[in-house]
């Protein structure tokens, strides 16, 4: 009977120890961590909090949705609508996508909800933006096309060659969410000095300086807080709601881990830098996302470790590593991009080229473009000058599209109108997207490679047969 | 050991089998069955009024004691069975297809961007028939010529002659060739679809699709299909004067393995005649011609064992380097 008790005293022991090791190490998860902050008195738990970067990722997508409701006539009352998104801190502003649907229901739909008094203007890269005429840093360049979005059908110029949605969306994911993250809070943010370990991010905060500015910088990032059990496959038919999985349902099912039915913004949706991540990796050749998101987990762990403490060189020096991951597979993601809109460009042209142009095969063109551009202006808001490699792309792109009649805007005057010339032609243009592609497969080293306009090449070599045979007359 | 195995397992034995059932391969079963058929049809042509003696020599000839046990052809399918085992080896070290393809694809945009895509509007079939066509041509015409230099340059020549010292033809013979002509060839095939791959992508602006049966090039599987195997056979089958000047008869062929002086360095092409035509090194067939097979074996060597065939083409290169070599010394 003794020994029973002996032996029972010791099993509890081990599970009481065991209960203590899972809530301190690691479950996968980017969601919750204990709190590390001396004397802490507030009554949260869990010191992980990022609601203003899902807050800002409502306000982007909400952006993009206005930007393609004009209706070809001057409508201030629209422009100030998509003012208020992209600078404004009104409250009461609806979440207008993404929207939940029966088979996708979505916990939130107001901002506020997530986060209030957020915008994306303040957080947007202010340097000069050298692949667009007339030196306009990135707020100001945002709100010009908010300017000619407001006046265009259904967001696009169909004379100048311009997607304001495209362009106002693929721009934001590199201005506003990858330069917030590999220019701030994994360069300046890790240093010494800056948000230290051993304070309060700010008075009566449950968590540091340190353990904040990276959270932060995972919810710009946009997975879902359980995407290291997810396959990119999965996290990606989160991002479309359904309408990518059989059946639909499988969507929710992915997102909604802790089953309550429906889909938090917070934590489990894939907003737009994880699902462009995802979008490539399911093809199998890479796995940015999975890069991203185990860094992002690992540095968070080895920050919960540090309890509160200021770190230590070698510390900081291993959250720099993780941050080096992060910055390198974001980049690449948003050259894969990149890549792969180059090539949906080359597509249209050579189908324009082929078939002469027609309303829909412009759509398509002008569509592409934008987010060719957009994400090609994306690129190069990050840490690094891209040098040589920003000046070609931004020369190969132009400043607009080649239209089929061979015009292509090439400034904006000072009272913001195109000014159009006469271009060497669509061949040449075309040309121009295989110089791309290649410029990104040579500096770049993007693995995706989505669209790849000469891997067809490889597919009738291999048609052809190997010709290693010693076949000889 | 695993690796060997595996090897030997997942490469080289389905890479062998291949050889006889790839529809790409000369000897693909397909094309040893047709080659047969049109025996029969020939002997059945020649011989019309006996046709118990038309089957009978053609079974003779199929199944001939003389040909099948002679030394030369057990030579024949023992190289069959090593060459592909070095080509195995040595042929990704070659050169990359793909890299040369897209390189002269960047290099014709680079020089030429202006006329990317300039043939996009054309027809529909015009882009495959092109394509098919010039690869055809170009492929029958680099072969010719690599051919006639395997003839005509000494050194290249102790190559080749490995290949013309068979002293009888089967379908086979097409594997007797030194590894550093198949080195060669192997090259030469690489060109030439770098080259027109890289050169109708760029002037069509993309993916074109090859006419093909069965996955191969039309005009290649016709000329297969039509007897390519009787060229390196005993069946001394003309075309008639007429059509022996577009295209290589299996009796023009068997020209070219002539011993005899007055054949020397004739009829260097594979498919078609014209090369040879403009070249002047065409030679007509003639009916009941009487070839001797092989070459002059003036050291006596024994050109049917392996270690001979394979190695001493490196002797006689390196006693021509060397005689150059002395000779340029003397002059000094
Ligand atoms: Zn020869």
């Amino acid at each position: 009977m003794k020994q029973y008790k002996k032996l029972g005293l010791l099993s509890s022991a081990v599970a009481l120890l065991s209960v203590a090791a899972c809530t301190t190490m690691d479950t996968g998860m980017y969601g919750s961590f204990p709190i590390t902050v001396k004397n802490y008195s507030g009554k949260s738990t869990n010191s992980v909090s990022y609601t203003g970067q899902i807050a800002r990722h409502t306000l982007h997508e909400s952006l993009k949705k206005l930007a393609g409701k004009g209706n070809g006539k001057s409508n201030p009352v629209l422009k100030a609508k998509m003012m208020s998104y992209y600078a404004g801190k009104d409250a009461g502003r609806t979440i207008l996508s993404p929207t939940g649907s029966a088979s996708f229901p979505i916990m939130q739909s107001g901002v506020d909800q997530i986060s209030k008094k957020k915008n994306l203007a303040g957080k947007t890269y202010k340097g000069t933006i050298t692949g667009m005429p007339n030196q306009m840093t990135g707020p100001d360049l945002v709100k010009f096309w908010i300017g000619k979005a407001s006046s265009a059908k259904k967001g696009q110029d169909q004379a100048n060659g311009y997607d304001y949605p495209q362009l106002i969306s693929k721009f934001i994911m590199g201005a506003v969410f990858y330069n917030q993250v590999v220019d701030g809070y994994l360069d300046e943010n890790l240093s010494a000095k800056k948000k230290p370990n051993n304070k309060p991010y700010k008075k009566g905060a449950a968590y540091t300086g340190k353990e904040h500015s990276w959270d932060e910088a995972f919810g710009y990032f946009g997975a879902p807080a359980h995407v290291m059990s997810l396959s990119a496959k999965q996290v990606y038919e989160i991002a479309k709601k359904g309408s990518k999985s059989t059946p639909k349902s499988n969507a929710l099912a992915y997102a909604d881990i802790n089953k309550d039915g429906k889909v938090n913004l917070y934590g489990e949706m894939t907003h737009s830098p994880a699902y462009y991540a995802a979008s490539f990796d399911k093809g199998g050749k890479t796995s940015y996302l999975k890069n991203i998101s185990k860094a992002f987990l690992d540095g968070r762990l080895l920050l919960a470790s540090a309890g509160g403490k200021t770190l230590s060189d070698g510390q900081r020096e291993k959250l720099r590593a993780y941050a080096a991951v992060i910055e390198s597979n974001w980049e690449k993601s948003l050259a894969e991009a990149v890549f792969k809109y180059a090539g949906s460009v080359y597509k249209d042209l050579k189908s324009i080229k082929a078939k002469g142009s027609n309303a829909k095969s412009l759509k398509n063109y002008i569509k592409h473009w934008g987010e060719l551009k957009g994400f090609s202006l994306s690129l190069q808001a990050g840490r690094k000058n891209l040098g040589e490699t920003a000046v070609k792309l931004n020369r190969l792109i132009g400043a607009g599209p080649v239209m089929p009649n061979s015009s292509q805007v090439t400034d904006i005057d000072s009272k913001g109108n195109y000014v159009k010339s006469q271009s060497s032609g669509i061949d040449n243009y075309m040309l121009h997207m295989l110089k791309v592609q290649k410029l990104l497969i040579d500096k770049m080293g993007v693995t995706a490679q989505s669209n790849n306009s000469v891997a067809n090449m490889g597919a009738m070599l291999k048609s052809l047969g190997s010709g290693a045979a010693a076949e000889n007359d | 050991m695993e690796n060997l195995v595996s090897w030997l397992v997942t490469d080289y034995f389905s890479g062998l089998l291949d050889t006889f059932v790839d529809p790409k391969k000369r000897v693909s079963i397909v094309y040893l069955a047709s080659a047969i058929i049109l025996a029969l049809a020939w002997s059945f042509f020649v011989n019309k009024k006996n046709k118990n003696q038309a089957l009978r020599q053609v079974i003779k000839q199929l199944f001939s004691k003389k040909i099948w046990f002679s030394p030369s052809v057990r030579t024949d399918l023992l190289m069959v069975v090593i060459n592909r085992a070095i080509m195995l080896t040595f042929s990704p070290l070659l050169l990359s297809r793909i890299a040369l393809t897209t390189g002269l694809f960047y290099l014709l945009n680079d020089y030429f961007g202006s006329s990317h895509g300039i043939l996009i509007s054309l027809p529909y079939w015009a882009a495959p028939f092109g394509y098919t066509l010039f690869l055809f041509f170009f492929d029958d015409f680099t072969r010719f010529l690599v051919h006639k230099a395997f003839h005509q340059i000494p050194f290249l020549w102790t190559i080749h002659k490995v290949h013309h010292s068979a002293e009888y033809l089967t379908p086979f013979t097409v594997y007797r060739t030194h590894p550093l002509e198949g080195i060669i060839f192997t090259l030469r095939s690489i060109f030439v679809q770098a080259i027109t791959i890289s050169f109708f992508v760029f002037l069509f602006a993309g993916k074109i699709d090859l006419v093909s049966i069965y996955g191969v090039n039309f005009l290649l599987f016709l000329f297969n299909v039509t007897g390519a195997n009787l060229r390196h056979s005993h069946f001394n089958i003309s075309y008639g004067t007429f059509l022996e000047k577009f295209f290589i008869s299996p009796a023009q062929h068997q020209i070219h393995h002539s011993v005899s002086e007055k054949h020397r360095d004739k009829n260097f092409g594979a498919i078609l005649a014209i090369w040879d035509l403009f070249g002047k090194s065409l030679c007509l067939s003639r009916p009941n011609q009487k070839i001797k097979f092989g070459v002059k074996n003036i050291e006596n060597l024994d050109l049917n064992k392996i270690s001979i065939i394979y190695i001493y083409p490196f002797i006689e290169m390196g006693k021509s380097i060397l005689e150059i070599v002395t000779r340029t010394k003397k002059v000094q």
